[in-house]
């Protein structure tokens, strides 16, 4: 079709290949011996499509952190930030390293998945025998695409209650600004340090900005706002930000909270993205 | 595919019930402990195994209705002492999967090629003890890859910026696949325009070469292996090393 772009096919929303490395058969799915992003990267070709742009998804973690505004950040076993762990388990099982369960990590009281640099193999350096000992169990593809051209976030960022009873569920009433623009810069950095600066990042169900002061999925109106100005705070859109799409979530198909959430995509405007 | 042998082996050791997150330790419950020991195929101690041991997680629905995982709370390693004995202390009662590494080239793991990957249930304040973790004795293949063009790349470019893993870059990548399961052989050293690449894999078996890499790749033979697809087999016998030669141009 003529003018038609397609900026991006995700044929899976929010994989977490560290939890679930079956998932990687999206990828290459090593029972059938068919690679999937492969074979779907040629159908664009063949249409005149982009055949980088297929990709998946992936979530992010939330820090628990409300003693310290959110301000806490630490790597994992990838060197990137703990926070975008699932960003860097899914550009590693496309670019052919390791991924899987991650065998050093300490979560301490922030339940992000740092690298433990008191682990038997020790800090970071570089080195094959580094790698080979701290990636001892993960697992690899047989085949492998290489990264995709765009990098597929769905970022919601909040700070999460911490420990039992609310371990995991966000607090709606802490503000979410500076874990925001440490979230977002950890994107870029993971695209600079990884030679992907050249990617469209796409943040894909990320907070909406929803009317009135009512909750959206258990979030304020003031998340969303915290959200964008963390975005804005950050290297992400100092440095990138021509190429990135701010993409809010929209609920229309969700009908647990259908008066509260947007039923209707909503554009956020050029200011925060090239759409 | 692998041997009736192995699979029989396979035990899961569900030792207790529940399910408890790290809270729990916060709330005043006594952490669990698990020891156990790493043997070899012939039931001797292994001295300086790796276990590496994780809490599983559990797939939960969140509020807008999605499963997803919760994260493994405890995830780390340890390696046996003179009698091949661990005892990993302080776990949050849960399932943990641990699992045994071999400590020399050649032995197969407790958790690869589909063996058995033991689920110890830890229980607060107990102590699951005797979990043995029985080795393998594989075949250690060596690749020996002679690139006399230097046109195999290892990274994108240039060293790792701040000990960081390379994730994207390098050309040349290979592993072998036993019906399902997959392993990379991991590179071992270079010399001038010969590296060498390894990997422990079971005896007496067939497998398949996946060269993942857009380089030729041909055997010691001539033949051409195909770049990332099933072409090229390998067929292991009984001996603890066996050696394949490559070229790559």
């Amino acid at each position: 079709m003529a003018g038609l772009v397609v900026e991006e096919a995700e044929i899976e929303s929010e994989v977490n290949l560290e939890g679930f490395t079956v998932q990687a058969r999206l990828v290459y799915d090593n029972t059938h011996m068919t690679s999937v992003v492969g074979g779907l990267g040629q159908d664009m070709a063949n249409q005149g499509f982009s055949s980088s742009r297929v990709t998946v998804s992936v979530p992010t973690y939330n820090v628990a952190a409300s003693v310290d505004g959110g301000s806490y950040d630490c790597g994992s076993v990838y060197g990137d930030s703990a926070i975008i762990d699932y960003s860097s388990q899914m550009l590693a099982a496309f670019g052919g390293a390791k991924f899987g369960n991650e065998p050093y990590q300490t979560y301490g009281t922030y339940s992000i998945p740092c690298y433990n640099f008191s682990s038997v193999c020790g800090p970071p350096n570089g080195t094959q025998t580094w790698v080979s000992c701290a990636t001892a169990g993960m697992i690899a593809l047989p085949v492998t695409p290489g990264e995709p051209s765009i990098h597929d976030v769905h970022a919601q960022p909040c700070l999460i209650g911490g420990l039992s009873p609310n371990w995991g569920t966000c607090v709606p009433t802490d503000d979410t600004t500076a874990f925001a623009k440490n979230l977002y810069s950890d994107i870029w950095s993971l695209l600079t340090y990884h030679e992907q600066t050249a990617d469209l990042a796409m943040i894909g169900e990320t907070r909406s900005n929803q009317p009135g002061s009512t909750a959206c999925e258990g979030h304020l109106q003031a998340n969303a706002t915290q959200n964008v100005n963390g975005y804005l705070d950050g290297t992400l859109y100092s440095s990138h930000g021509a190429s990135v799409v701010m993409r809010p979530w929209e609920n229309s198909r969700d009908l647990l909270y259908p008066p509260d959430c947007y039923l209707i995509p909503a554009p956020i405007g050029a200011s925060y993205g090239p759409y | 595919m692998l041997s009736e042998d192995i699979m029989t082996r396979t035990k899961i050791c569900t030792l207790f019930a529940g399910y408890a997150a790290l809270a729990a330790l916060a709330a005043g419950q006594q952490p669990g402990r698990i020891s156990g020991v790493v043997v070899d195929q012939n039931g001797a101690p292994v001295v300086g195994a790796l276990v590496l041991y994780h809490s599983i997680p559990d797939a939960a629905a969140n509020g807008s209705g999605r499963f997803s995982a919760s994260p493994p709370l405890v995830s780390s390693g340890l390696r046996t002492g003179a009698d091949g004995s661990f005892t990993i202390p302080g776990l949050p009662e849960g399932k943990y999967s641990v699992c045994g590494y071999a400590a020399t080239p050649g032995q197969l793991g407790t958790c690869e090629w589909g063996r058995y990957t033991p689920v110890v249930q830890a229980a607060a304040g107990g102590a699951v003890a005797n979990v043995a973790l029985q080795l393998a004795e594989g075949t250690l293949v060596t690749f020996r890859v002679s690139d006399p063009s230097g046109v195999i790349r290892d990274t994108a470019s240039g060293p790792p910026v701040n000990g960081r893993m390379p994730l994207s870059g390098g050309n040349f990548r290979i592993g072998v696949m036993l019906g399902p399961y997959y392993a990379r052989a991991e590179f071992a050293s270079q010399s001038g325009v010969a590296r060498t690449y390894t990997v422990a894999v079971p005896q007496n078996v067939s497998l398949v070469l996946i060269a993942d890499t857009s380089l030729q790749v041909a055997t010691a033979y001539g033949g051409a292996v195909p770049a990332r697809e099933m072409g090229f087999s390998i067929n292991v016998g009984g001996s603890s090393e066996q050696v394949v030669d490559l070229t790559v141009e």
